[in-house]
């Protein structure tokens, strides 16, 4: 049987990332959660996640930052960028540098899963 | 092609970005400058004046049809300048503050919708789950709105087309209107109307204005745009057929927080007036109950220099 989707997200609000990662788990989703740029791509190496959610101000590098180094882990990645900043500068330079979609908190969570799927499929 | 302007303009035209003209060569650089004079415009205390210069290359399909060089109002000295300063530091501070409240907001409505999807419909819990997620949104959007407020005063004015931000914002309403069947029509007057702004807040205005309209028609109603230049005016009217605003409202609408809609702030007036008023404009309206409103926004057109350069 093929394994379950993987999905690292990267949020430095705690109650942030708990709540993302037991939605997606809720979806049947495999998931795993990360604070930093540093613990997400220590986790990227060891879990190869198909897919990574990224809070674009984390600690110690800008999201943007993190999504171009996972993708030297797994070329296939697909990003999905939150925010709490919906300025159309910083919605265009995520989707210029790669992200397949860029989310302004707060967000449905609905309308996450629908991106993931999407973003799983193409 | 005449270019008469003095030497401080220099850095505007050494720029190799775009050549205005062969003979002698004149490049232009796209953008916003700032302009220091240190002799023409002497002030009292520091001997300078200070200019925002934005310049702008106007393209057509044949290419590029001439160059906008456009000066805000009189020159500022440095010392006008402190104010604006701090109040932009308020508008920073406002924005960490509100990006702090986000993320609790934004995990406590994720987790009443994991809640939601967890309770069967019969259930009593399942309301009241419902209920508090609307109130978040309602925060939310409170936020959202102060945030803009907290914004107005900051100075981040560029060259904006005024048509081409009414059209976008008009896209976003493409599938609303045509859901509600609405009959609309954009007419404009002037293609090249621009104006010196901050282009996200005149973005909410147009907003604030085709929302409203929206939700005052009703099905198969009608919504007219018009944008105008006239005696050195910009006029943008956002005209409806909706059921009009009754006599005992008219004095309060743009009063902060009076709203007769449902899950409304009434902060979108309120905003839209000092957003308005911040551009140095006039925002009013004209309603018949019944019949429709239309409102009426506008802004005084800028001095340029040599408005348009024939090349």
């Amino acid at each position: 049987m093929d394994r379950k989707n993987r999905i690292l997200v990267v949020d430095d609000q705690v109650w942030v990332r708990r709540m993302l990662l037991e939605a997606l788990q809720f979806q049947g989703y495999e998931v795993f959660g990360a604070s930093s740029g540093f613990e997400a791509l220590k986790l990227a190496a060891e879990k190869k996640p198909d897919l990574a959610v990224i809070d674009m101000a984390i600690p110690g590098m800008d999201g943007l930052t993190l999504l171009s180094m996972l993708r030297e882990i797994n070329l296939n990645l697909q990003g999905i960028m939150i925010s709490g900043d919906g300025e159309k500068k910083s919605v265009k330079k995520a989707l210029e540098g790669g992200a397949f979609a860029y989310l302004v908190k707060p967000f449905d969570i609905s309308s996450l899963e629908n991106l993931i799927k999407k973003a799983l499929t193409s | 092609m005449s270019l008469r302007y003095s030497n401080v303009f220099e850095d505007l035209f050494t720029d190799k970005s775009y050549k205005l003209s062969e003979d002698p060569a004149v490049y232009i650089r796209e953008g916003s400058h700032t302009v220091v004079l240190e002799n023409n415009f002497q002030d009292e205390k520091t001997g300078c004046r200070t200019f925002n210069v934005n310049t702008a290359v106007v393209r057509n399909e044949q290419g590029v049809s001439g160059v906008i060089v456009y000066c805000e109002g009189e020159g500022k000295s440095e010392d006008d300048k402190v104010p604006s300063e701090s109040l932009s530091v308020i508008g920073e501070l406002a924005a960490s503050a509100v990006h702090e409240i986000k993320n609790p907001l934004f995990s406590i409505r994720g987790f009443l919708q994991i809640l939601d999807n967890t309770l069967s419909e019969s259930d009593k819990r399942k309301e009241y789950v419902k209920i508090m997620i609307s109130e978040v949104d309602r925060l939310e959007s409170l936020v959202k709105d102060f945030l803009m407020l907290a914004k107005i005063k900051s100075d981040s004015k560029e060259l904006v087309w005024v048509c081409e931000l009414i059209k976008e914002v008009i896209e976003l309403y493409k599938n609303s209107f045509e859901k509600k069947k609405i009959q609309f029509k954009l007419c404009i007057n002037d293609e090249s109307i621009f104006l010196w702004a901050d282009r996200d807040q005149l973005e909410q205005v147009f907003i604030n204005l085709i929302q409203n309209a929206f939700e005052a028609v009703e099905e198969g109603g009608s919504i007219d745009i018009i944008v105008s230049k006239l005696n050195e005016k910009v006029t943008v009217e956002v005209k409806d057929n909706g059921r009009g605003i009754g006599p005992e409202v008219k004095d309060k609408i743009f009063s902060p927080f009076f709203t007769t809609k449902k899950n409304g702030t009434g902060l979108g007036l309120f905003i839209s007036k000092r957003i308005v008023e911040n551009h140095g404009g006039n925002i009013y309206f004209n309603s018949v109950e019944e019949e429709g409103t239309t409102f009426v926004v506008e802004f005084p057109m800028g001095k340029t220099i040599d408005d348009r350069l024939n090349l």
